[in-house]
């Protein structure tokens, strides 16, 4: 049998988690024996197709910047984003897929790594979830599913505490801020709702201490301390230092060697939770509008669940108690969570898609387990309702399955065609909450043939539904032909590659080297 | 003169003579076959004349809708100085109800039958290959049908038109034939006359309204070319270029004693309900066309959307979308993101929130420069909130 396995893949960090012989998550070190794996890809350029993840490739980043690839996870899904590496343009996906290849190959020593659930921001769209999961089967994985990484971190909470109440998990990781709302009775999860910030996490603060360093340099000198790609890596690299030292003590000294000479500076925590301060209110936002969203008062939640390595900071468990009134919960490892999570996860998948093909001690041990998630997104389509004020027929994004709303899930809505002998309707599905189709993603487009001489005003009716799997099924019914077209897809499903791309990209993949 | 009165007399006694005579009957026998000569020598020559021939009829076809189309035909010789000339027909059409001398353009709605610049109708089909220069259409060839709702005439009610058809050479352009037609149509909407000059005053208003947000004169020719181009959008084919560019042009000398209040009146009073939200568009993009948008500019913005009876909201996503969303440096955000100084720190929270939620969704957006966007007014509304919970804390 196939190890089931979790990845965190994070921007900063990665981890890799399997569910051992009596269903319980344990992290797999890496081949340097570390329990976390850098995020990043470096490719070596005297040694022609060797690529460096991890440690080395943060070590050698500092040498030649220009081919290196750090925080990866922020350009995910992002089709203009490209890395040039001698002439080979390397996507989002496939440098992610270098990560994921070198977590498989370390975590492969013991047993081979193949079924394995990824774990990815609450807020990821389509698109992002779906590249997520290309990188993984570009690395040569079988990924049975995606889990939101604030409930892969409660997953894991709830399975190893007890816990009973209404509880908010505050992912604060290297890239990116999630906030989830969820029930926990026991082993029994229900998800309220999940709120997020792409931009938001540990390399934003890092910007901002490398921000005081050049503004103490400038004081220093007038001038500029970072003048190249090298000296930005450099000072990424010390920034984060001082930013986790500052974590622990009230203040760092660092001597700063820029053209101009050098500088010795010092960079308390005062000046740098002031220079915080608006990325924090970021977060204090975000739990403000989850809480509407879930329709909670700051006193209903009962536990605060720490997640991601950014929670150290004691600003932000300070915030945090403030606003609570209790100190927040640092029960388990705020880097390791997410990924031991994510192996509960596949294990829950493996269980429910194929029961005889998990070992019974790891059903045993699953079998409490209960997890109820919602829609991560809301879903429309595009029609053209006439508008009251101006009574003329605007364009607007009609929400059809709300952001939110448990799963299983099904709405309806009903249009009607707009015009005499109309044989067509093109049909758009839509990811997105606005009511402006130009901020809304359009998943998927169809064409809806209809039968001619027809009058207008000929009722559609629009059924969405959403499934436990992440399975949408969107189903266009003409009531008076009784004509139907049904569209379906698995989140992750769609987007830039198609099956045939990704085998291509794999095979040429198959054969680099990770180190 | 002598000579011709014998001449005249000898000529009446020759009548008289053979009118007395027998041939009398055979000379009555032979008019009617010269007559028919002569009239079948009409004929011919008839035959030979181009001519062009309009119908109304409707599309049977077409069970839903039947619109009325007219239809234009041709036939008759077509001159060409050569053989094979490939020619094309050239039709127009000319509103002369009130005589040939105080003719009236007739316009068209549809962008495939009309004059770019004027919106005047004008359709240009391919006729063919004429193959011999003594060639002759025997029978009426339909040359070119079009739907008769596509006409928009000076004034409503019964039109005498008159079609002209013309044959012009493919390749040169010359001019080989033409015919005309006359027929009645009666038409039922509003005339553009009437519409024209009640469309104009409105698209004036609005472009005043816009000048008065900027407050400055003189415009520069970049604002007032903008201005052109939006009546012109805005006016269909009713008004041409040339009208357009005059219009704003006359706004520089309008602006004096003009207010906003006046402005908006003329838009509620004689515009559509949309001319409101067509205003308000113009008058942001007007604000923001330097890119940098002042206190002052905006504050009269949001007058302009209580004189225009715009609602509060609906006006902030407008402006949000033309001036945040198109990078716009703002003086006062505050005020673009709902926020007003009597909001105390509750309201002042939500109104944030709700903001910050409505731009947080559109962080993943696929369009780089909205993510881009999306992602600044995030931060802008994070410092906001930081700086404002610090001072009141």
């Amino acid at each position: 049998m196939n190890t089931i396995a979790g990845i965190d893949l994070g921007t900063t960090f990665s981890a890799l988690a399997r569910l051992n012989g009596i269903g319980r998550p344990e992290i797999v070190p890496n081949s340097e024996g570390e329990r976390i794996t850098p995020s990043a890809v470096y490719f070596e350029e005297e040694e022609a197709g060797a690529i460096r993840v991890g440690l080395e490739a943060v070590n050698c980043r500092q040498l030649n910047p220009e081919r290196a690839v750090r925080w990866i996870k922020r350009h995910m899904g992002d089709q203009d984003w490209k890395k040039d590496i001698d002439g080979r343009d390397w996507t989002p996906q496939e440098i992610s897929s270098l990560i994921l290849k070198k977590i498989k190959q370390d975590g492969s020593i013991e047993s081979a790594i193949n079924d394995v659930v990824i774990s990815v921001p609450a807020h990821f769209d389509e698109a992002r979830r779906k590249a997520t999961m290309d990188a993984g089967t570009l690395a040569g994985l079988n990924v049975i599913g995606i889990i939101n990484e604030p409930v892969a971190a409660a997953l894991y909470y709830a399975t190893t505490q007890a816990v009973k109440g209404r509880v908010l998990v505050y992912d604060l990781g290297g890239g990116t801020f999630d906030v989830t709302i969820l029930d926990i009775d026991g082993q029994q999860m229900d998800i309220i709702c999940n709120q997020g910030d792409h931009a938001l996490g540990g390399v934003d603060f890092d910007k901002k201490i490398i921000e005081l360093l050049e503004d103490a340099y400038r004081q220093e000198h007038d001038a500029e301390l970072i003048e190249n790609e090298q000296d930005r890596a450099k000072y990424e690299d010390e920034a984060e230092d001082v930013k986790k030292t500052l974590s622990r003590r009230n203040s760092v000294r660092k001597i700063l060697y820029g053209s101009a000479g050098s500088a010795r500076v010092e960079i308390t925590r005062e000046q740098y939770e002031k220079a915080i301060e608006p990325l924090i209110a970021r977060t204090e936002i975000l739990i403000e509008v989850a809480l509407e969203e879930a329709k909670s008062k700051v006193s209903d939640i009962q536990k605060v669940l720490l997640v991601g390595g950014s929670t150290r900071m004691p600003m932000v468990r300070q915030k945090l108690a403030e606003k609570f009134g209790f100190e927040p919960e640092v029960a388990v490892n705020v880097d390791e969570c997410v990924a031991l999570g994510a192996a509960i996860h596949a294990g829950l998948t493996r269980m429910r898609e194929n029961p005889k093909k998990v070992a019974a001690g790891i059903a045993a041990g699953l079998k409490e387990v209960r997890l109820k998630d919602v829609c991560n997104h809301s879903y429309g389509t595009i029609c053209a309702p006439v508008d009251e004020e101006t009574g003329q027929h605007v364009i607007r994004n009609s929400i059809i399955l709300q952001k939110n709303t448990p799963l299983p899930c099904e709405a309806t809505q009903t249009f009607y065609t707009m015009a005499d002998g109309q044989t067509e309707l093109q049909v758009s599905i839509t990811q997105g909450e606005d009511e402006d189709p130009d901020f809304v993603n359009k998943i998927a487009t169809e064409v809806f043939e209809l039968p001619a001489d027809r009058p207008a005003n000929q009722p559609i009716h629009v059924q969405y539904s959403y499934d436990a799997n992440q399975r949408m099924h969107c189903r266009f019914l003409d009531e008076g032909s009784g004509r139907t077209l049904e569209v379906e897809f698995c989140a992750g499903q769609g987007g830039q590659m198609t099956k045939t791309e990704i085998q291509q990209v794999a095979e040429e993949l198959d054969s680099v080297k990770v180190q | 003169m002598i000579w011709i009165s014998v001449i005249a007399c000898l000529l009446l006694a020759g009548l008289a003579a053979v009118w007395f005579s027998p041939l009398r009957g055979r000379l009555l026998q032979l008019f009617p076959a010269v007559r028919s000569c002569f009239s079948q020598a009409i004929s011919v020559f008839d035959r030979l004349r181009f001519i062009c021939h309009v119908e109304q009829f409707s599309d049977e076809a077409q069970p839903v809708r039947r619109d009325q189309f007219f239809r234009i035909q041709i036939a008759g010789r077509i001159p060409t100085e050569q053989d094979n000339v490939d020619t094309d027909v050239q039709i127009e059409v000319l509103d002369i109800t009130e005589g040939q001398s105080n003719s009236h353009q007739v316009l068209s709605t549809d962008e495939c039958y009309r004059d770019e610049r004027t919106a005047e109708f004008r359709l240009i089909q391919h006729n063919g290959i004429v193959p011999d220069k003594n060639a002759v259409l025997a029978r009426l060839v339909t040359v070119a049908h079009f739907p008769c709702h596509i006409l928009r005439f000076a004034y409503r009610g019964r039109r005498k038109l008159l079609f002209c058809a013309t044959v012009i050479e493919t390749v040169s352009g010359k001019k080989l034939v033409s015919a005309q037609k006359i027929i009645e149509y009666v038409y039922c909407s509003d005339g553009y006359r009437e519409v024209h000059g009640r469309r104009l005053e409105v698209l004036g208003a609005c472009v005043e309204l816009s000048a008065l947000v900027l407050g400055q004169t003189p415009h520069s020719e970049d604002i007032r070319n903008m201005w052109s181009e939006w009546i012109q959008q805005k006016a269909d084919m009713f008004v041409s270029a040339d009208e357009a560019v005059k219009t704003a042009g006359t706004i520089q000398n309008r602006f004096a004693g003009v207010t906003m209040q006046h402005s908006s009146e003329i838009i509620l009073a004689y515009g559509k309900n949309t001319d409101r939200f067509f205003a308000i568009e113009l008058a942001l993009q007007t604000a923001g066309f330097d890119g940098v948008v002042s206190k002052e500019n905006l504050d009269k913005l949001f007058q302009a959307s209580r004189l225009l009876e715009i609602q509060h909201d609906r006006f902030l996503s407008i402006a949000q979308k033309l001036l945040l969303s198109s990078g716009c440096q703002i003086e006062d955000p505050l005020q673009l993101l709902g926020i007003t100084s009597d909001m105390d720190d509750d309201s002042f929270r939500k109104q944030l929130n709700e903001e910050y939620r409505k731009w947080n969704a559109r962080v993943t957006h696929p369009d780089a420069q909205i993510r881009c966007q999306a992602d600044q007014i995030l931060t802008l509304i994070a410092e906001i909130r930081s700086q404002r919970l610090q001072s009141s804390s």
